[in-house]
């Protein structure tokens, strides 16, 4: 058989396979009435808000985040400084803009909670596909690995690992994918296993279609829809775990702003400045929230009968 | 005529649905009286579920409601009652056994809590009388070892088990009524008759009255006194057992009962009813079996046939049920 | 069933090891190995001497095995820097209380999951029912240390009620309420998912017909039934639990496994790390074993099989 001729009969064979969940799910959210796609909508607006502003905090303020002015420590929310500018959040123990710092660091966040999140679903997909379609003992090792991670605390890991390697971004992004792939392998895998039994899986084999054509072409789209609900709860996550390092002080250093390590230096002053201490919690938890949310939306979407139970 | 045991007077239940109103009842009546067997016959959807269910007053309520109609039991009107007179009705006076019996038994409960529940709360027992009780009643049944088995879930007992133990949970406090709604449709053809006959041995010993809810004709032929067809939410025709087969006046009931296999005629093809059920949330304004009716002529898709008296046992709701006729 | 447990507890056990055998690594590769043994101002010379001495020249496995010897006999070289007494009693000194701690919260949020989501369940779209759904949302995205800052905020330092830090019942409350909020969050929603799903089943119906009271349905029919997960949740995060406790303990001072932790961390007490971070991870994975196999005793139908 001739390569063009394969490429023809096997696309005449695609038509055979349904249409894959993730069209299934665009569709629902173009024909749903407004109120169902609602949180769907504000949580993509929220991230995409948050993306923003970590590529061009300086749109948004004008002040220097990591300029320390001591005269001007622990300021309340709406001082205005000898310059004129007024700093609506308020300033930290070194007179530094609790706002400008807040935007700054969601740079932070988001380089090494989406890193972290692609590393670590491509990395994930990736050995799920392979263990769910192939099957055989890489599928019985990988399964393994992955009901270990799940009893065991990788936070743990990730302290000891912190604290003594190193907490140079990128090591924060790799310890923060070695977290992250685990759901993304779990849930494509099931996936993988359940496709490669159908029917027409067998006829493009049959007719002469390799493994890879398979797995790229039938089998990756059919799992897309259930990989980006795991995207959205795992970025919700990895921002946390990255959150929660540089709290314990082996994240983010200083001066570079990050929300944990703002939280950490708010904590000697906690009675003294409360602003410091609300602002930064407030935008982890949003952007977890708007994580969540669009999780939850992108499942409820994907089978009611698997999860909706609203 | 003695006063019937359970009459009915017009009764609608409505489902309140984001697509619209479903009228799965819509205005019947009937009675039943003391040791009496009623059969409601229909097609699935029809309505006849609903209907034992507003009885009882179980019906899920968003987004269904009963919003009319009179359900009268002993003299009283138990649509009216409180909840908690309600609650001294329903397994001590009604009690009901449900199609599924596979979803209907509490997994994690023991068959002897199940049987006990309903005792202790109406009938002034001890413990003990109640498990006494509970083994006679599985006897009853034909569950042979009872006492043993009253500490088994029922995940332990086949389907055709649990179905006995749901019609002697339905016995156990003495009702005057039993409504059984559709009880051996989810079985094996082999146990739809042993449970039948259960049910039958167990009502001529107990004088129950009794509404069975089927789509089985030859059940309702064998077991029920007094026969009402329902269709689209209202009952077309109504008489006793024997009027309605030997005597049918309505095309429906014709189309029933013609669409049954038989096993001595010749058998050609299967003649089923054409179309399909109406939309329950949009009903034609005439006779709501005109779209199917082999009979049908201008007046049918006008105006609404009315129950009308055939003869003082028998009722049809059909504009020429006088000029319909079928062989037996 | 026999095969499968046995199967759990061997992954349970090779988990470990390899979880000890990647921390030993870490403090291998990070350059510190001998900085585990030796004191940090010793000169040089002496220095390599000790090296040489401790066997810090030795293959990598032989180092491992003496390392897990020393430590779990509570001798040899594994001492903290800080206090220079062994590192395994202090341990599990500090693991007292953070069991204190975890077992606190899970309770708290056992206890007020249930009746709130049954709530939620009962009186499905109404406002209490939003307002619930809100609390678990907000419960699941705020990170623990802020919701345990906050919470010091507002009560420790405004409204004086409770004292800020240190140990003692007092002193517990704000600790087990910090960490019981993002618990409590994921055991409303599941609870109340799960009641709802048990309040349309068909046997619930059943009850009814029987003329029970509602009260006795819900209880009887329904919590029971629907409990079962939560419960099964609640065990499993019980480890969660002391690893949120990680967490929040320095925030209070209060003297747990996560306060010994993170103290040695910032001061490179580096045996104490490695010390409690094995041994704390031991725990949740023994943990997480047990409450596998309790769950097959629960449920009626995994045990007659």
């Amino acid at each position: 058989m001739t390569t063009e001729k394969t490429n023809n009969t096997t696309s005449e064979f695609k038509s055979l396979a349904p249409p894959s969940l993730l069209t299934r799910v665009i569709n629902s959210f173009i024909k749903g009435k407004v109120s169902g796609n609602i949180a769907f909508v504000v949580s993509i607006l929220v991230i995409f808000g948050f993306i923003l502003v970590a590529v061009a905090p300086q749109w948004f303020t004008m002040h220097d985040p990591t300029l320390n002015t001591l005269t001007d420590r622990h300021q309340e929310p709406g001082y205005i400084d000898k310059n004129g500018n007024s700093h609506f959040m308020g300033t930290d123990h070194l007179g530094r803009d609790v706002w400008s710092r807040l935007l700054w660091g969601a740079r932070a966040s988001l380089i090494v909670g989406g890193a972290g999140l692609l590393i670590g679903g491509t990395v994930g997909i990736f050995v799920g596909l392979l263990a769910g379609y192939r099957g055989g003992w890489f599928d019985r090792i990988a399964m393994r690995v992955v009901d270990a991670y799940l009893s065991f605390p990788y936070i743990l890991i990730a302290i000891v690992w912190a604290a003594l390697i190193g907490t140079d971004v990128a090591n924060l992004i790799i310890i923060v994918a070695v977290r992250g792939w685990v759901e993304f392998a779990r849930v494509t895998r099931g996936q993988a296993l359940a496709i490669r039994e159908r029917e027409y899986i067998t006829a493009i084999r049959a007719l002469g279609g390799s493994d890879v054509r398979i797995i790229l072409r039938h089998i990756l789209p059919n799992t897309m829809a259930p990989i980006l609900v795991v995207a959205g709860f795992q970025l919700g996550r990895l921002i946390l775990l990255e959150a929660t390092l540089s709290f314990l002080t082996i994240g983010i250093r200083p001066p570079t702003p990050a929300w944990g390590s703002m939280l950490a230096d708010a904590r000697p002053y906690l009675s003294k400045a409360w602003w410091t201490v609300l602002y930064p919690g407030l935008a982890l938890s949003l952007i977890v929230m708007a994580a969540n949310f669009l999780g939850d939306s992108l499942r409820d979407k994907m089978d009611p009968a698997l999860r909706g139970k609203e | 005529m003695q006063t019937p045991l359970l009459q009915i007077e017009d009764l609608k239940t409505y489902f309140y649905t984001s697509n619209g109103v479903v009228k799965a009842v819509d205005g019947i009546s009937y009675s039943v009286h003391e040791g009496e067997t009623v059969a409601i016959v229909g097609e699935s959807g029809c309505g006849k579920s609903v209907s034992a269910l507003s009885v009882m007053r179980l019906v899920p309520s968003p987004p269904g409601k009963t919003v009319n109609g009179k359900v009268i039991y002993q003299g009283n009107d138990i649509l009216k009652a409180s909840d908690s007179e309600m609650r001294k009705i329903r397994g001590k006076q009604i009690a009901m056994v449900f199609q599924d019996p596979m979803t209907s038994l509490n997994p994690v409960l023991t068959i002897k809590y199940q049987l006990v529940e309903p005792m202790k709360l109406h009938l002034n027992l001890t413990e003990s009388q109640c498990v006494d009780r509970a083994v006679e009643l599985l006897d009853l049944v034909g569950i042979s070892d009872g006492r043993k088995r009253l500490d088994d879930y029922p995940h332990q007992f086949s389907g055709g088990m649990r179905q006995r133990v749901m019609i002697a949970m339905a016995l156990s406090c003495d009702p005057k009524l039993i409504i059984a709604d559709e009880p051996t449709t989810n079985l094996d053809v082999t146990i739809q008759a042993q449970i039948l006959e259960v049910m039958e041995k167990v009502i001529e010993e107990t004088k129950t009255a009794m509404v069975i809810i089927t789509h089985n004709l030859g059940v309702v032929a064998r077991y029920a006194d007094t026969v009402n067809i329902m269709y689209a939410g209202k009952i077309v025709e109504s008489g006793t057992c024997e009027e309605i087969f030997k005597n049918v006046r309505h095309p429906y009931t014709e189309g029933l009962l013609q669409s049954v296999p038989r096993l001595d005629a010749r058998a050609e093809r299967l003649q089923p009813i054409p179309g399909l059920p109406p939309d329950l949330r949009n009903l034609p304004p005439g006779c709501r079996f005109a779209d199917r009716c082999k009979y049908v002529h201008a007046k049918c898709t006008e105006a609404m046939p009315e129950l009308e008296t055939v003869s003082d046992s028998h009722v049809s709701a059909c504009w020429i049920k006088d000029t319909i006729g079928v062989k037996s | 069933m026999q095969t499968f447990l046995i199967q759990r507890i061997l992954t349970a056990i090779v988990t470990v090891f390899i979880v000890s055998i990647v921390v030993f690594l870490f403090v291998q590769a990070s350059g510190n190995a001998a900085a585990m043994l030796i004191s940090a101002d010793m000169e040089r010379d002496a220095m390599l001497e000790l090296e040489e001495k401790l066997g810090l020249n030795d293959p990598l496995y032989v180092q491992y095995a003496r390392f897990m010897a020393d430590f779990f006999t509570g001798g040899g070289a594994v001492y903290s820097f800080k206090y220079m007494t062994p590192v395994l009693p202090m341990v599990l000194e500090a693991l007292k209380w953070t069991m204190v701690l975890a077992f606190g919260a899970i309770s708290v949020s056992v206890i007020l999951a249930i009746p709130l989501g049954t709530i939620a369940a009962i009186k499905r779209g109404s406002f209490i029912d939003l307002i619930i759904r809100l609390i678990a949302v907000f419960g699941q995205s705020m990170p623990s240390f802020w919701v345990a800052m906050m919470l010091m905020l507002i009560v420790a330092v405004n409204w004086q009620l409770l004292p800020v830090s240190g140990a003692g019942i007092k002193e517990a409350i704000l600790p087990i309420t910090a960490l019981s909020f993002y618990q409590l969050a994921v055991l409303l929603r599941l609870f109340r998912a799960e009641m709802l799903e048990v309040i349309h089943q068909d046997y619930v119906r059943t009850a009814r017909s029987k003329g029970i009271k509602e009260f006795a349905v819900i209880y009887r029919h329904c919590m029971q039934n629907a409990a079962l997960p939560v419960l099964t949740m609640a065990g499993i995060q019980l480890s969660q639990m002391m690893l949120g406790a990680i967490v929040i303990e320095p925030i209070f001072a209060w003297p747990g496994i996560g306060y010994l932790i993170i103290g040695s961390v910032m001061y490179r007490d580096y045996p104490v790390v490695v010390g409690g971070v094995m041994i704390a991870g031991m725990l949740v994975t023994t943990i997480n074993l047990l409450v596998d196999i309790l769950y097959g005793q629960l449920d009626p139908r995994i045990r007659v099989s």
